[in-house]
């Protein structure tokens, strides 16, 4: 009976709940709809919903005003009294870079690479001109050296026509950027580089221009081509015997007589010193750019120069010494780079048809040089870097490039010293916290060949927003007769660094 | 959202007329979605240069209350057969060079690119990572230019008055689930179109986020809101742009907004 009492009160209970809703928006029970009440509950309804809206548009201006009210600090002049014209006719900018390297297992002593860089530029019509400048002192050399790299001075006119693009001819000494690598980039061998510090420095930091002619011509908004014609030929700088960077090839090659005669070097000026192009466009988002280049390689290759007979076998086996040459080289290739998601890929490859040559193993066999007196052949050679950028990895200014970078030669010659494969892999984290006040990053790169390896640690602090203070090290692992980072197994060192800019 | 639309939420540099207000009828219910779009819209063609535009900013950086870094920043747009490119350059400090460009393009996403000076050739940022701040501001890849009117669903509210402005408000929803700020509601001068303020939620539902915009004052024919704040309450980190002086269809060179230009020594300076 109980059970049933329940069972209907569970029916009850909503619909007396409705009808209690409903009685009470009707008004008190029993009694009739006053109009003039009605008027004054909607007006009083209006007046509070008013003042509600009132009281919320305070509230908003209140907060807009102390937001807009945001006072830039004591130190910050007011926007409209910062000079806004030029102080002098010529604009130009500036960066003071010091460095210090502790001793190490190589040497005791300290050692210091120092630069400063100079970069000015001026509009003269339709004219402008472009100059950068670079003074440097380092002791990293056979002796201590104060050197002047006039490192860019261009002139570009510009043609506007109305139909068919925009041109910019420019002439004199300018530095090209080729290639979508990470500091490896296969296809960047056009500019001559400053390697005496090995990459203490970044590439673009390394480079010096090539003096030509160049034309930059994008047609449209998809298309873009660049071509330059470069009639003069500039060697990179190389470390050689003595230097901080020697290389341990070059070493055992003194220290077993040969000597190291003058380098072999084009002419410098010539017409095909060195001519070049790439074509940019974009494929369903796809930055892709063809390149091609022909001309005289900035970088040495070392070959034998003297060779001496036998005393016992008469035959000219004796390598008496070696020199480092420039040859011609053809070079072709290609990049691409697309977002995928929250990850940037990008690739790059160089196939190299002339000008690739590699140093046979004379040194064990010097039978070879009868037949390959220079000790060098020439093969064709593909170098490509494949890799991904993230940005913000796991947290907010957490940079990581990951690349896997390889080279590979083709019709291998089993007498070549370095192998027909080599594969490696190059890691990049930087992290910047407190506004870039501190900047944390680390470079590593392994070639699985030898198992050669550089790490490159530093973190940098910003006491003023034109100053930097850095603190970093550097080691080397690998065999010690590697080409690579091997040899350099005793420079690890700790440095510190100083950066203005003005 | 088109880039235009960038000046809204970096610089809210917008012309003012007040002719498309009246395209805009007074809030009705029913076409709160289509009204909020539509407003939209019109603020993204409302105020564009006829070629190009240049704002030479100075940047403040807070964190709390204490200034932790000032910056120069350039800024500059042009409009090109309907679609926009916007450069946006750190001009002194150690972040000097630093230079981000926006493609405006008719696909799904605009194209965005970063240029460092010491890596030297311009990057591409993921289009999945527009949502995320630009370098150490309290601005994000999508508030320079990256914001597609189609990622977003809009809602008009009622009207509301904003330091004694009449606003139109409305309420934009990602569609992209995983957004990262999935609601931002943006107060509307309804006279010039320029957003006063915006409020953007995080996917907590928490107002993380607020741009306001003042000093409005008019350069050639065009309203430029020389002062515009955005805050970051959750971290308490303040970005101010103020705007030195400013420039319209000065005839900026249109290789400039190339990526493989980004690099290149700019002529203006201050």
């Amino acid at each position: 009976m109980e059970r049933v009492v329940l069972r209907q009160f569970r029916w009850m209970l909503p619909a007396l709940i409705v009808l209690t809703m409903l009685l009470t928006a009707a008004g008190p029970l029993g009694a009739s709809e006053d109009p003039a009440t009605a008027a004054d509950q909607t007006a009083d309804a209006q007046t509070t919903a008013d003042d509600g809206d009132a009281e919320e548009t305070l509230e908003e201006d209140a907060f807009m005003q102390d937001l807009l009210n945001e006072s830039t600090g004591g130190d910050v002049p007011a926007a409209a009294e910062v000079d806004t014209g030029p102080a002098l006719p010529l604009s130009y900018e500036g960066e003071v870079m010091g460095s210090l390297w502790a001793p190490n297992d190589h040497d005791d002593d300290w050692h210091t690479s120092n630069r400063l860089d100079l970069k000015g530029w001026k509009e003269f019509g339709a004219l402008n001109v472009d100059g950068r400048l670079r003074l440097d002192y380092q002791d990293l050399e056979d002796e201590d050296k104060a050197r002047v790299d006039l490192r860019e001075l261009y002139a570009t006119y510009q043609l506007r026509p109305g139909t068919g693009g925009y041109v910019d001819l420019a002439m004199g000494k300018k530095i090209l950027y080729w290639g979508k690598g990470d500091e490896v980039r296969p296809l960047d061998r056009i500019c001559p580089e400053d390697l005496t510090a090995l990459y203490f420095n970044d590439i673009n930091d390394r480079k010096t221009g090539r003096v030509g002619t160049f034309v930059d011509w994008q047609v449209n908004r998809q298309f873009r081509f660049e071509g330059f014609w470069s009639p003069v030929f500039e060697a990179g700088e190389s470390p050689e015997l003595g230097d901080y960077y020697e290389p341990s090839k070059l070493r055992m090659l003194a220290d077993a007589g040969i000597a190291i005669d003058d380098a072999d070097e084009p002419d410098d000026w010539s017409s095909d010193a060195g001519f070049g192009g790439r074509l940019m466009f974009s494929v369903v988002k796809a930055d892709l750019a063809l390149y091609g280049f022909q001309g005289y390689d900035p970088k040495p290759t070392y070959a034998v120069h003297r060779i001496g007979t036998h005393p016992l076998y008469g035959l000219p086996i004796v390598p008496q010494s070696v020199r480092a040459t420039h040859p011609r080289m053809t070079l072709y290739g290609a990049d691409i780079e697309r977002a995928f998601g929250s990850v940037v890929l990008r690739a790059e490859a160089a196939y190299q048809s002339d000008g690739a040559w590699f140093s046979l193993d004379w040194a064990q066999d010097p039978t070879l040089l009868l037949e390959t007196p220079s000790g060098t052949v020439e093969k064709d050679q593909l170098q490509y870097v494949v890799g991904m950028d993230k940005q913000d990895l796991f947290v907010h200014n957490l940079f990581m490039n990951l690349q896997f970078v390889g080279t590979h030669i083709f019709d291998y010659d089993s007498r070549i010293i370095v192998p027909e494969s080599d594969n490696g892999v190059t890691a990049y984290l930087r992290y910047s916290f407190l506004d870039s006040k501190f900047e944390v990053w680390y470079r590593y790169m392994i070639l699985f060949e030898e198992t050669e390896q550089r790490h490159h640690f530093e973190i940098g602090y910003k006491p003023l927003p034109w100053a930097k203070v850095s603190l970093g090290a550097i080691t080397f692992d690998g065999d010690a007769d590697a080409y690579y980072f091997g040899q350099y197994d005793d420079r690890d060192f700790v440095y510190t660094k100083l950066k203005l800019i003005f | 959202m088109r880039i235009k639309l960038l000046w809204s939420f970096l610089l809210a540099l917008m012309l003012g007329t007040a002719a498309h207000a009246a395209e805009i009828g007074p809030y009705d219910r029913a076409t709160a979605e289509t009204d909020g779009r539509r407003i939209f819209d019109i603020a993204d063609h409302f105020n564009e240069p006829e070629k190009d535009l240049i704002a030479y900013t100075r940047m403040t950086l807070k964190s709390g209350d204490a200034v932790s870094d000032t910056r120069k920043v350039i800024v500059k747009e042009i409009t090109d057969g309907g679609l926009s490119r916007i450069l946006f350059r750190f001009t002194d400090s150690l972040k000097r060079g630093l230079t981000f460009l926006t493609i405006e393009t008719n696909g799904p996403t605009n194209d965005q690119y970063l240029f460092v000076p010491a890596i030297g050739r311009p990057r591409q940022i993921a289009s999945q990572d527009r949502q995320n701040n630009f370098e150490d501001t309290d601005m994000t890849n999508e508030d320079l230019g990256g914001l597609k009117l189609d990622d977003y669903t809009y809602k008009r509210g009622r009207d509301a008055t904003l330091v004694g402005h009449a606003c139109y408000k409305v309420t934009a929803r990602a569609k992209a689930t995983d957004a990262r700020f999935p609601k931002r509601t943006t107060w509307f001068d309804q006279q010039t179109f320029i957003p006063l303020q915006i409020k953007v939620y995080n996917r907590d539902n928490k107002l993380q986020r607020v741009l306001v915009t003042g000093d409005v004052r008019t350069v050639g024919n065009i309203h430029l809101p020389f002062k515009t704040v955005a805050k970051d309450l959750i971290e308490n980190h303040t970005t101010i742009l103020e705007i030195v002086r400013a420039k319209v269809d000065s005839g900026i060179d249109p290789l400039d907004f190339d990526k493989e230009k980004m690099g290149a020594a700019w002529k203006e300076s201050f």
